[in-house]
């Protein structure tokens, strides 16, 4: 008797308490609602302008009378819709050749942001020849040298100048290589990005970016003091996963990537001589968020890179260029070699890894079984070229040759094309890589030494 | 109306909704073009200005939203072109404060700086609720905004091959 009360009183309980949820959670949504849904048009359109073109679709696709307002033929806002995507690429780095009127030799910090305009025929276009596409133009401003360059601006600058009215800001137009180059009229570098930055939000809100790089040499100054705020504040439209080139830096990479714009990752990272804030910890330079990019390429002279970081922290990296003297032994390749092996790649996976050891995994071969791998060269200079044939039935070459400056050894992995254009093709990068390498780490040794 | 000198002291008298009468001087009220043009009517009359479009609680905020930015100069003219950039993407500290509150609330004050015509405290309300969006995707909306999903599955699927050109994998809505 005793047990039925209890199970009426539970069966009571639960029934109000599903009644009293239903009623919160509809006058909950009920208060949600009214905010857009009694907005009338003009105020819905003056919301809608202020949005970024993805954020537009987004609010566009959520609703029939949201679709309805942006399509009316009378709407303003119809006009955002238009297809309009670019590739950026914004550079910060050493800028001493722009100043011509000047020749005191000091120091000049440059901000150069190129623009990538990408048509109908640009489809698909957006890797390698994105950066050569000709509609495109090169927007720069540059920090003064000295006192006498200062002079120089404030006698030909105009009071006031203002980037969203190019008539009044430019100092230069000129065709450079494909680029349409502008230069803009400013004082100070300061006063200049203060024009810069809204100007960058108002492009990023208005066109979908589907590429950008970042590229920054020498000092990283203006884009911690500057550009990562304002890029973590106002994302726009920059959302896919950034290229990232650094040279010649030394960076606190924790500091560095807490961007909001790498909060999805990275694409790609190369590093060309970038060192650690923290001279104890220079490791700290391989962040986890390398562990995101598909292409990671790191010149300088010593790498600090183990057998484990190669599994851990470029276990899906395709193009992985380790162009620098590593730590890395036979074991850390012999494990690459079995990945290979057991796992299905990406077609154009390919890895060049540069130690101090000699890191041919002669024993990994002899472990795979019979049929899979096929020695090609092996000869007194120090060459040795194999063939290996994974489960997938996937091809690879695997190259090694000797260092002779430094008795190191660089491996070569690369998908075996049979083609001898596609492969004379991986071999020329290859080469133009290495000698690209070695005079970076050279030019840093001359400038410090 | 001449707004110079001593003038912006005078005190004008406007009525809400539900019957509250507020005292503000002309230097405070000066933004909104609805009461400088009522009062450009009235001449003299020193009755109070009924506003039957807003409550007395969406008032007070009002005025005191008004208050804070008398001394701010009056907006450029907007540029006809609708199509302008807009690129002032920043919204004051006070102003986010003040804009902080359930969506309702939200809205009145945006309703109330349209009636009035405040152009900006409508701005910066339009900026606060474009701000609620940014980043969101379409599912994400439905449910901040309470829309309802009101296409055919014909309509969903044009207005995907509509906008497919946007739907990169790697531009979804921001992490």
């Amino acid at each position: 008797m005793n047990f039925y009360w209890h199970l009426k009183a539970m069966r009571l309980c639960v029934t109000l308490f599903i009644y009293v949820y239903s009623s919160c959670s509809s006058i909950y949504n009920s208060t949600k609602i009214i905010m857009i849904c009694q907005f009338p048009t003009e105020i819905l359109e003056l919301v809608l302008l202020e949005l970024p073109i993805l954020d537009l679709i987004a609010a566009v696709k959520s609703n029939r009378r949201l679709y309805d307002i942006v399509h009316s033929r009378k709407s303003p806002v119809r006009h955002r819709l238009v297809k309009r995507t670019l590739a950026l690429e914004l550079q910060i780095k050493n800028g001493t050749n722009y100043i011509k009127e000047c020749n005191c030799s000091n120091r000049v910090e440059s901000i150069d942001l190129l623009i990538y305009r990408l048509n109908e025929q640009d489809e698909g276009r957006y890797e390698e020849d994105t950066w050569k596409n000709p509609n495109s133009c090169r927007i720069t401003i540059w920090s003064d040298c000295c006192e006498r360059y200062r002079r120089y601006i404030a006698d030909n600058a105009q009071n006031g100048y203002d980037l969203a009215k190019p008539a009044e800001l430019m100092e230069k137009v000129g065709k450079m290589h494909n680029l349409e180059e502008i230069r803009i009229r400013h004082r100070t570098i300061q006063e200049a990005i203060s024009k810069f930055l809204p100007f960058l939000s108002g492009l990023t809100n208005f066109y979908l970016v589907k590429r950008f790089k970042l590229n920054i040499g020498d000092d990283a100054r203006f884009w911690y003091e500057y550009f990562a705020p304002f890029l973590t504040n106002n994302p726009g439209t920059i959302r896919c996963k950034s290229d990232v080139e650094l040279r010649d830096l030394q960076i606190n990479a924790d500091e560095f990537f807490a961007c909001r714009l790498f909060w999805k990752g990275i694409r790609s990272v190369c590093y060309i001589n970038v060192s650690s804030l923290e001279r104890s910890d220079e490791k700290s330079i391989y962040h986890g968020i390398l562990k995101t990019a598909k292409i990671v390429q790191i010149i300088g002279d010593n790498l600090q890179i183990e057998d484990n970081d190669l599994s851990v922290l470029f276990g899906v990296t395709v193009e992985l260029h380790l162009l620098g003297q590593t730590m890395v032994t036979a074991g850390g390749i012999s494990e690459l070699i079995k990945n290979l092996y057991n796992n299905r790649q990406p077609k154009n996976k390919n890895a060049i890894i540069k130690s101090g050891n000699n890191i041919w995994p002669e024993e990994t071969f002899s472990t795979l079984p019979y049929g899979s791998c096929e020695m090609l060269v092996k000869n007194e200079e120090e060459e040795i070229e194999m063939i290996i044939i994974n489960k997938f039935n996937q091809k690879w070459k695997i190259y090694a040759e000797t260092v002779e400056l430094d008795f190191g050894m660089m491996i070569f992995i690369e998908p075996y094309e049979t083609d001898e254009d596609d492969s004379n093709q991986f071999w020329t990068q290859a080469s133009n890589l290495i000698s690209y390498a070695s005079n970076a780490v050279s030019e840093l040794f001359f400038t410090y030494f | 109306m001449a707004a110079d000198g001593d003038s912006m002291d005078r005190i004008v008298k406007i009525k809400s909704k539900d019957g509250q009468i507020f005292d503000v001087t002309l230097g405070t009220i000066k933004k909104s073009k609805l009461i400088m043009t009522m009062l450009e009517q009235l001449g003299d009359s020193t009755d109070a200005i009924p506003l039957p479009n807003v409550d007395g609680s969406t008032l007070k905020k009002v005025i005191e939203w008004l208050e804070h930015h008398k001394e701010e100069p009056e907006p450029a003219e907007e540029e006809s072109d609708p199509l302008r950039m807009r690129i002032s993407t920043d919204i004051s500290e006070w102003d986010k404060t003040f804009f902080d509150v359930e969506q309702s609330v939200l809205q009145a004050y945006i309703l109330a700086a349209n009636y009035l015509s405040i152009k900006p405290l409508l701005d910066i309300g339009c900026k606060t609720v474009a701000n609620m969006i940014k980043g969101k995707t379409t599912e994400q909306l439905r449910d901040l905004f309470g829309l309802e999903d009101d296409f055919t599955d014909e309509e969903r699927a044009a207005i995907k091959r509509e906008y497919a050109w946007a739907d990169d994998e790697e531009n979804q809505a921001a992490a």
